[in-house]
């Protein structure tokens, strides 16, 4: 289903974007080749087009030093001097209209909902297995599929509390990526982002309808408190379980908890007695509802999973396994966010909800199965290879960047471990005009929006765009060079 | 004590008080409207409603209620409005000035600074480019205030008159917070169609960001609905911006003006706060809106202005026997 958005309007620009030039045969979130613009865009243009570059720039060098001040950071692990690191921010804004979001909502909102059923159905009856729409082997070799907990249904039958869909868009449309179902990071920089754009250009922001996104922690408290609503307990006691300071998102960790006003704490605050998760404070101990934990699953609770967890509350998985309180979000939703198990969303979707899925995704080959295998191995060259445990950029191959031995070893994994490995086209990730320097140029972003689930669900109007600051980088991940943008959903004015 | 710098540490701290919220407030609506919020749409009838001064609104500005500009500027700059912030912070002044003496060196500095600030272009400047900064500056420079009062004055009598005059300007201020919120739940049971996260998820929100409450009202496990908003600004004692909190906190800073000066204690200031108490504990989570609820309010209210005028009477009693002498 696509929404009709054609650019149609030309204005002459003589300002801030009277040198750009969107790259040749790459979809620009701005301008077509003629550098003609949608109609709700020319506000946001005009505005723009009109700053003096100086101004723009000043901004720019004002934003990162507030960002500084205010310690939104993220730390890199593999930063030598393990630093703290702001995350650069474009004052550039990607801008969506609102008829197209309506429809990437709605997409979304499908998405998380057919995922949510197969999990369900996977850790319980097994019925798509069973009818045969999935090989068996994809979900049992899943390091994310956790048999530990089959028969167990959390409250609600939410297994998905939080989701953050990776979106790019080619051809002007907008496409799946990636699913992000574990613990899916980055939300607070998209509030910072917005509450930066809010403070540098009140003048734009009071002449366009921006959506709002700066309830999402209320939005999100209050979907994991209408889960225990159904429990009868009428104060749920809600904590955020971080892993500690030298966690990568624990900047975010803080934040949210500050901002969904509950504890932040670590697993020695908390223990485990009568199959019950306890939180001890100066008044005594509290029985805790809701976990939001932002720990891997793995590390969830030694005594299930792996025992030498520093991380994690031992009992835990037994507290939830009888119900007495809610994960989110739930372990073992790994499975569902696979890169093994993409290819096979669209079918899932049709599977569980009798519908065509909304949002189309990437063409993706799984080395599984023989023929596409044979398929990535010849073609190496022009494809994107993925590790499918890894994030963050990591393992990635641009087949047309590698060098012959590169490309020679990873056949060689490929042959070795297939399961471990999925193909795509290189996509050309659409690009967004991005201050660099003193210059604006096309960057190439991506997109990540967080939907919510508790009784009903909701999605965030905008997300997380990341932009690849450095020229023909397709690697927009904060761990290797990437920056964001503010994402402003335009409302009906 | 002296009556009349008794009487202008009441007023310069009630002032203060008063300005934090009218900036707070401020930069709340600012930043609502910024983004399209179901609330944004009448932010201005917020915020006139809010600060009382509707009335001289309609008189300067006829019919031009949703001009967002220049009600943000009515209630920032302009003079006729006794309650602009330019006015709000312009009165404490005056009255610092009157017991400098009394505050301290560093405390005159800071409303000092801040009000020569006031009158330079540059607050101006700053208020036209950066609208958030210029409301933050307030709000913190009204903390430093704050701050300074509790760290550094001695707790004798002036302590106590300024302490009365910020818990006394809570409790009016929760009294309207009440009273917004309970036209707003008549206007919102008639649309009964409305998503139960919709404007009145946005009004509470609203609310406890003017107020600095939504940490606490989170903690305290509140729920964004108007009724549990009203009850939190009526009877949550963890909140120091709630009427129960500000009602037990004067009647503290009355019982202890009380042993500083037991002959000189006007009787009626605690018989008037009796009168808010007693009124208080008639009302409970069912009954705010019914009739009793009503005229239980109506009692909060007429209790808070006899403490006030039961204030001013002291100092005039006082000022009259100084003048005899």
């Amino acid at each position: 289903m696509n929404v009709n958005l054609q650019p149609s309007h030309c204005d002459c620009y003589t300002g801030l974007f009277k040198d750009y030039t969107p790259l040749k045969s790459v979809c620009d979130e701005f301008f077509n080749p003629s550098m003609e613009h949608l109609p709700a865009l020319r506000t946001v243009l005009r505005c723009f087009d009109q700053m003096p570059k100086f101004k723009l720039l000043e901004l720019q060098q004002r934003a990162q030093e507030l960002f500084k001040r205010h310690g939104v950071t993220f730390n890199v692990y593999k930063d030598s001097e393990g630093q703290e690191k702001i995350f650069p921010f474009d004052l550039i804004p990607r801008v969506v209209d609102h008829r197209e979001w309506d429809m990437i909502a709605r997409g979304l909102e499908q998405r998380v909902r057919a995922l949510n059923l197969f999990l369900a159905d996977v850790y319980d009856q097994q019925l798509i297995l069973k009818d045969g729409l999935l090989p068996q082997e994809t979900v049992s070799s899943s390091q994310g599929f956790l048999p530990q907990l089959i028969g167990i249904t959390p409250p609600g039958g939410i297994y998905i509390h939080v989701a953050g869909i990776d979106l790019i868009r080619e051809d002007a449309h907008f496409m799946v990526l990636e699913d992000n179902l574990k613990v899916p990071s980055g939300v607070s920089y998209v509030l910072e982002n917005r509450h930066m754009s809010k403070r540098l250009l009140p003048n734009i922001f009071s002449q366009i309808p921006i959506k709002a996104i700066d309830d999402y922690p209320l939005r999100l408290r209050h979907a994991l408190h209408s889960l225990v609503a159904a429990t009868g307990r009428e104060q749920p006691l809600l904590v955020l379980l971080t892993p500690g300071p030298y966690n990568a998102a624990y900047f975010e960790h803080a934040y949210l908890a500050y901002r969904m006003g509950c504890a932040l704490v670590q697993n020695h605050d908390l223990f485990v007695d009568d199959d019950k998760l306890f939180l001890k404070t100066h008044q005594g101990v509290k029985q805790v509802d809701i976990l939001y934990r932002r720990i891997d699953d793995e590390f969830l609770d030694p005594k299930v999973f792996n025992p030498s967890s520093l991380l994690g509350v031992p009992g835990l998985m037994q507290a939830y396994r009888t119900g007495n309180v809610i994960l989110a979000n739930a372990p073992g939703n790994g499975v569902a966010d696979d890169k093994g198990i993409y290819p096979y969303v669209p079918d899932i979707i049709r599977y569980y909800l009798a519908e065509d899925p909304i949002l189309p995704q990437v063409e993706t080959f799984s080395c599984m199965i023989q023929k596409q295998r044979e398929y990535v191995l010849k073609h190496l060259s022009s494809l994107v290879i993925k590790v499918v445990n890894k994030s963050g950029g990591d393992g990635i191959i641009i087949g047309s960047q590698a060098s012959k031995e590169q490309l020679s070893k990873v056949s060689e994994q490929i042959i070795a471990n297939p399961r471990s490995f999925i193909a795509q086209p290189l996509i050309q990730l659409s690009t967004c005009p991005t201050l660099n320097e003193e210059n604006i140029t096309p960057r190439r972003v991506d997109l990540r929006p967080f939907i919510i689930s508790g009784k009903s669900t909701w999605v965030l109007p905008g997300g997380l765009t990341r932009v690849a600051l450095v020229k023909d980088s397709y690697i927009v991940n904060s761990s290797q060079g990437g920056g964001s943008k503010d994402t402003w959903v335009l409302g009906p004015s | 004590m002296i009556p009349n710098a008794a009487q202008n540490s009441f007023w310069m701290f009630r002032y203060l008080e008063r300005g934090e919220v009218a900036a707070r407030t401020l930069l709340s609506a600012h930043l609502f409207k910024l983004e399209n919020h179901a609330l944004s749409l009448k932010a201005e009838d917020i915020l006139l409603t809010l600060s009382s001064e509707k009335s001289i609104f309609a008189q300067l500005y006829p019919k031009k209620f949703n001009d967002n500009e220049l009600v943000q500027y009515f209630l920032t700059w302009q003079e006729m409005n006794p309650s602009s912030l330019f006015n709000t912070f312009k009165n404490a002044r005056e009255d610092g000035k009157l017991i400098r003496n009394v505050i301290g060196k560093m405390i005159w500095k800071v409303i000092n600074e801040l009000y020569v600030w006031l009158l330079h272009p540059e607050a101006k400047k700053l208020y036209d480019i950066d609208r958030q900064l210029f409301y933050q500056r307030f709000l913190q420079q009204s903390q430093q205030l704050k701050g300074g009062f509790y760290n550094s004055q001695s707790q004798d009598f002036y302590y106590h008159m300024m302490e009365l005059g910020i818990r006394l300007e809570r409790a009016y201020q929760a009294l309207k917070n009440i009273a917004y919120l309970q036209a707003h739940a008549s206007v919102q049971a008639e649309a009964s169609q409305r998503d139960a996260l919709g404007s009145e998820f946005d009004l509470t929100r609203f609310l406890l960001e003017c107020n600095a409450c939504t940490d606490c009202y989170l903690k305290m496990n509140y729920t964004f609905d108007i009724q549990a908003c009203m009850n939190f600004f009526l009877f949550e004692k963890v909140s120091p911006r709630s009427l129960t909190h500000s009602i037990e906190s004067l009647s503290r800073t009355i019982s202890a003006m009380r042993d500083l000066s037991p002959q000189g204690f006007p009787k009626q200031l605690n018989l008037a706060l009796k009168k808010s108490a007693h009124a208080l504990a008639l009302l409970s989570d069912g009954n705010i809106s019914s009739k009793n609820g009503m005229q239980a309010q109506h009692k909060i209210l007429s209790g808070l202005n006899a403490v006030s005028s039961s204030i001013e009477a002291t100092f005039c009693k006082a000022l009259s026997i100084c003048k005899f002498m």
